[in-house]
């Protein structure tokens, strides 16, 4: 976003607010080669998958740091050829609540409720259900640690660390 | 009853919380990606170029395909120099360019699972390419190469290669200024209930986003703990402080530009700018050739006070935002605004300033 801040998208600080059923047009020069994402800067609306990938190919003068993987001129060919066919894959943390839901949930219950349902691959993905057994043999150190803190032995059946023990980590600052 | 002592002497109501939220899992059956990639019969060898994309709300994890080693050769949208790895913690905000040559067709799981302590989560998608690939996840069987990584984002085996964030040069080179013209020392803390959270000591208001904007109406020689301003084509460093401990990972990003990461320690940051610092302690920074990117994750502050220095040039005036990319630190208020170049801010065009 190079000298349009104006189409930077953040509310109260580089626009006024797109109201439901209203649109706003986002002009802004592509500078940059690379891999981008849009997305909402209003409160927790990523959350609610407001966002997706942009990619903006390089101009052909642009110094590609191939040949720095091979110097067989033929393998350079064939990457530049899938670079420029490059597909995104958006990787996402995914709720089963809105944001404004979980804004509320925290306000009435004092604490943070970051717990997800699903990693999604460009939008797909499901929700994954794992054994006690599972969990208990993956526990990380870290983890064994949390648990200790809040005075707990297993995680949850969707494998958090409960809340008593995001509440004791929080309470020690 | 155990919340009421525990939220730093503040009220909280557990009770409010419905049992889906924390504690009961009810697993679903939706399709999940499958990439499916054509081979030419023509070329000699196939590559296959992906972008990944982290807009993680809360997540930090863990990036694997089976079988298949990933050359990244951009991050965050610019070329470096390629790194070869068989996994790549990947965190809010980041992306990474990767090329992964498609030499034994069949269907391989690709694999994110978190890393975040707080949280078990993972998911899949398939590869799949060549006369054994086709629609379908891939099966269990003898052949099938092993996972790089499991189930909570570690290694399986003592020779997977993460990529080397610090490790990471641009290509072609850049320079960075070996001094900086003005340095901003932050502290992040919690900031009174355990859900608000401050990038300077003071939470950034939530009525902020419904005021008037600020790039129409620039406050040139404000600097207080939610709002800072440059000028044009001056060097920064932005010195990030987690005062208290233990506290999480923060992924900051700041708008409009470029960073780069040129030092991170542990304890307090007790001096009044990076010359200083390394002076006396010159093996934590790197002022020649450091990793530059949009964003940068503080160190997690486990026993105590940790710091994180990133520096860039003002080469793009304007009212920019910075801020924790977790959403519920920054719904907490762990943003400030920061006015870059403010002495030569770009007139608005009236489209902008007329839009309600």
């Amino acid at each position: 976003m190079h000298k349009t801040p104006w189409s930077d998208g953040v509310p109260g600080l580089t626009q006024r607010q797109i109201r439901p059923g209203c649109s706003f047009t986002y002009r802004w020069t592509a500078t940059q080669y690379g891999s981008y994402w849009y997305h909402a800067h209003q409160r927790g609306q990523i959350n609610d998958g407001l966002y997706g990938p942009i990619i903006i190919h390089p101009r052909g003068s642009e110094q590609k740091p191939f040949g720095l993987i091979s110097s067989d001129i033929a393998t350079v060919h064939a990457m530049e050829n899938a670079e420029a066919k490059v597909k995104p894959l958006v990787l996402s943390d995914f709720r089963h609540i809105t944001s404004e839901d979980d804004w509320r949930l925290s306000i009435a219950s004092g604490i943070e409720t970051p717990c997800y349902d699903s990693i999604l691959f460009n939008g797909k993905g499901r929700v994954d259900c794992w054994s006690q057994e599972k969990i208990a043999s993956l526990l990380t150190k870290d983890q064994e640690l949390f648990l200790k803190l809040g005075n707990e032995t297993s995680m949850t059946d969707k494998a958090y660390a409960s809340k008593y023990s995001t509440m004791v980590a929080k309470t020690l600052t | 009853m155990i919340g009421g002592v525990l939220a730093g002497g503040l009220p909280t109501n557990l009770s409010a919380i419905p049992s889906e939220i924390f504690d009961v899992c009810t697993p679903t059956n939706a399709t999940r990606e499958v990439i499916n990639v054509h081979q030419s019969s023509t070329s000699k060898e196939t590559w296959l170029a992906i972008d990944i994309i982290a807009t993680f709300g809360l997540v930090t994890g863990s990036f694997s395909i089976d079988g298949h080693p990933l050359w990244v050769y951009a991050v965050d949208g610019a070329y470096i120099v390629p790194q070869l790895v068989e996994a790549i913690t990947v965190t809010n905000g980041d992306r990474y360019s990767v090329l992964i040559k498609l030499d034994k067709q069949g269907k391989y799981r690709v694999r994110f699972a978190s890393t975040t302590v707080a949280q078990m989560l993972a998911g899949y998608a398939t590869l799949s390419y060549g006369h054994l690939g086709g629609a379908g996840e891939p099966t269990r069987n003898n052949t099938e190469p092993e996972a790089y990584i499991n189930d909570v984002g570690v290694n399986t085996t003592a020779s997977v290669r993460f990529f080397d964030q610090l490790g990471m040069r641009s290509f072609p080179p850049d320079f960075v200024s070996s001094v900086a013209d003005q340095t901003f020392k932050l502290a992040m803390r919690v900031a009174g209930a355990s859900y608000n959270w401050a990038l300077n000591s003071s939470i950034y208001p939530m009525q902020l986003d419904n005021d008037e904007p600020l790039l129409f109406h620039p406050l040139p020689n404000e600097h207080n703990n939610v709002t800072i301003s440059t000028l044009n084509n001056t060097w920064v460093d932005l010195i990030f402080v987690a005062v208290t401990s233990p506290m999480p990972p923060h992924p900051i990003h700041k708008h409009g530009n470029k960073m780069w990461l040129i030092g991170q320690g542990d304890g307090m940051f007790n001096y009044s700018s990076v010359a200083e610092a390394a002076a006396a302690i010159p093996e934590a920074f790197n002022l020649v050739d450091p990793p530059k990117r949009d964003g940068f994750a503080t160190p997690p502050a486990i026993t105590g006070p940790v710091w994180m220095a990133v520096r860039y040039q003002v080469t793009n005036p304007g009212a920019w935002f910075m801020h924790c990319h977790i959403q519920s630190h920054m719904l907490g208020g762990m943003s400030m605004a920061i006015q870059d170049g403010v002495d030569q801010w770009p007139a608005v065009p009236d489209e902008y300033l007329n839009y309600h």
